[in-house]
């Protein structure tokens, strides 16, 4: 059995949350819950697979995301509420079964890999990216059902926080391979933006022209954004060397 | 007429309009460094003003948008200022009036932009100030630099990983033992991927030229950077302070609500 197989499991566990979802409209929790387990279990093969943890194979976007956004929307449910945790239930169904057609060969580590700093920068990026799509999702259904934007608006916020984190990590890892804690280049630019549109979200509050329903447009134009940036980098990583899959 | 000038650099609007600059000209700066890897990369080895006499300024087309984008970020650092002297002259007569953890949460943005504000002057510094050389390293190489600066190469030591086999052969890590000689120091240290070594204001970085090093070519990044300074403990502090104040609060709004219920 090759090794790209064993996602099929966590894809017909997210596929069976996603008809739960669509067609009976309740029951969603196990089924996620199940595919978030498996998924664990899937990321924790993938990070043994050389022989060594080698956190490279947990923290790649095209495999993370969806298990970030399926762990915000578990915690959600349990911790806050199920009507907030709902709309969340497809956008990570949907992210995890895209998986089934990316590359999932493991991409080598490098010399510049053995660095703390490396999977701690991917690790919050991540969870950033998930935290602010997240964001756009719950905004979005504020903006259909006239509901409170309070949450959406707290997930933003611990977005930009994680987001900023990495962005110390990476800058930090950067100076110790590169040389420079910001990079002339496509990635760090990319970064250096949505940084910049996420900031500038922070701001809107001080201006009265800014409502709710404003701002909720604001933060579904910034997942936007966001991802065409993660479209860019995919294809910029399927051309990448890679192991197995 | 002064007071209204005043009231639009500090302005909030204007920060909203700088930012949305900013977040445009990096877009278009990605979508530059995505068509283009000749001239742009070249910021990365050389300071602003080298760079921009010996490639910037022949080649407009491709670096409009990054004069537009550093004018944005000088006027963001201006009007950062200005937000923070503002915020500064409101706050301050506060501070006996109200508890200590209110003051605390009210003045924290303050201070967190002052921080940001220090951030930006650290990358100003980096990039007009200090030295970028970038030279070959191959073992026994002996390099002069000017300021009669000699670099020594005394060895390269590369090592690969063993297992399993699919990984066999390819880079785990290098390191370059180097003798580095000023007119006032001579010394003998160990530079190694990720592992910078700073001497006499000098900080020296060793790099692959290719991600996995197939070809094997080292290069020694000799940097004296000022500005570093105060952007990683700059990064530290304002994530220190951003994860205080967002729970915090969140913490006093529900006091509030409390008291006011």
């Amino acid at each position: 059995m090759s090794f790209a197989a064993l996602y099929i499991p966590v894809a017909a566990a997210y596929a069976l949350a996603l008809s739960f979802f669509l067609v009976r409209k309740r029951g969603v929790f196990w089924p996620l819950l199940t595919a978030f387990l498996l998924q664990a279990g899937y990321l924790t093969l993938r990070s043994l697979r050389f022989g060594f943890f080698n956190p490279g194979g947990i923290l790649e976007e095209s495999v993370f995301l969806p298990f970030c956004l399926t762990g915000i929307t578990l915690w959600i449910w349990r911790s806050r509420s199920e009507e907030d945790a709902r709309p969340l239930v497809p956008a990570a169904a949907l992210f995890a079964l895209t998986y089934l057609f990316l590359p999932k060969g493991l991409i080598p580590p490098s010399a510049k890999s053995p660095s703390l700093f490396s999977p701690l920068f991917f690790f919050f990026e991540i969870l950033a990216h998930a935290l602010f799509i997240a964001a756009a999702v719950l905004a979005g259904r504020s903006l259909r059902r006239e509901e409170t934007f309070e949450p959406a608006h707290r997930l933003a916020v611990w977005g930009f926080l994680a987001y900023s984190i990495a962005q110390v990590t990476g800058a930090i890892w950067c100076y110790l391979g590169w040389s420079v804690p910001f990079q002339w280049g496509l990635r760090h630019l990319h970064s250096a933006a949505i940084w910049c549109t996420y900031v500038n979200y922070l701001h809107l509050r001080y201006i009265p022209w800014w409502t709710s329903r404003r701002k909720g447009w604001y933060l579904v134009a910034a997942a936007l954004l966001l991802l065409a940036y993660l479209v860019v980098l995919q294809w910029g990583e399927s051309r990448q060397l890679r192991i197995g899959g | 007429m002064g007071k209204r000038i005043w009231k639009t650099i500090a302005s909030v609007k204007t920060t909203v309009w700088l930012l949305t600059a900013a977040t445009l000209f990096f877009i278009i700066g990605s979508i530059y460094f995505r068509l283009e890897r000749q001239v742009l990369p070249q910021l990365n080895f050389r300071l602003f003003q080298d760079w921009f006499t010996e490639f910037g300024l022949g080649r407009l087309d491709l670096s409009w948008w990054l004069y537009l984008l550093l004018l944005t970020l000088f006027l963001l650092g201006v009007n950062t200022a200005a937000c923070i002297l503002d915020r500064l002259i409101q706050l301050l007569p506060l501070w006996k009036k109200t508890g200590r953890f209110e003051f605390a949460v009210t003045i924290m943005p303050t201070l967190i932009h002052l921080v940001f504000f220090l951030i930006l002057s650290g990358h100003l510094l980096s990039s007009i100030t200090g030295s970028v050389e970038t030279v070959a390293c191959g073992p026994g190489q002996t390099i002069d630099l000017p300021g009669g600066r000699r670099i020594e190469v005394l060895g390269l030591d590369y090592r690969y990983h063993t297992r399993p086999e699919s990984l066999a052969g390819r880079l785990y890590g290098a390191a370059a033992p180097i003798r580095f000689h000023t007119p006032d120091y001579d010394g003998e240290f160990t530079v190694k991927i990720l592992a910078p070594v700073h001497r006499r204001g000098y900080s020296f970085h060793l790099d692959s030229l290719d991600k996995y090093a197939r070809e094997k070519i080292m290069r020694l990044i000799i940097r004296r950077d000022f500005g570093i300074r105060l952007i990683i403990p700059g990064f530290w502090l304002i994530i220190a302070m951003m994860a205080w104040y967002f729970p915090a609060l969140w913490r006093l709004k529900k006091k509030n609500e409390i008291k006011g219920a």
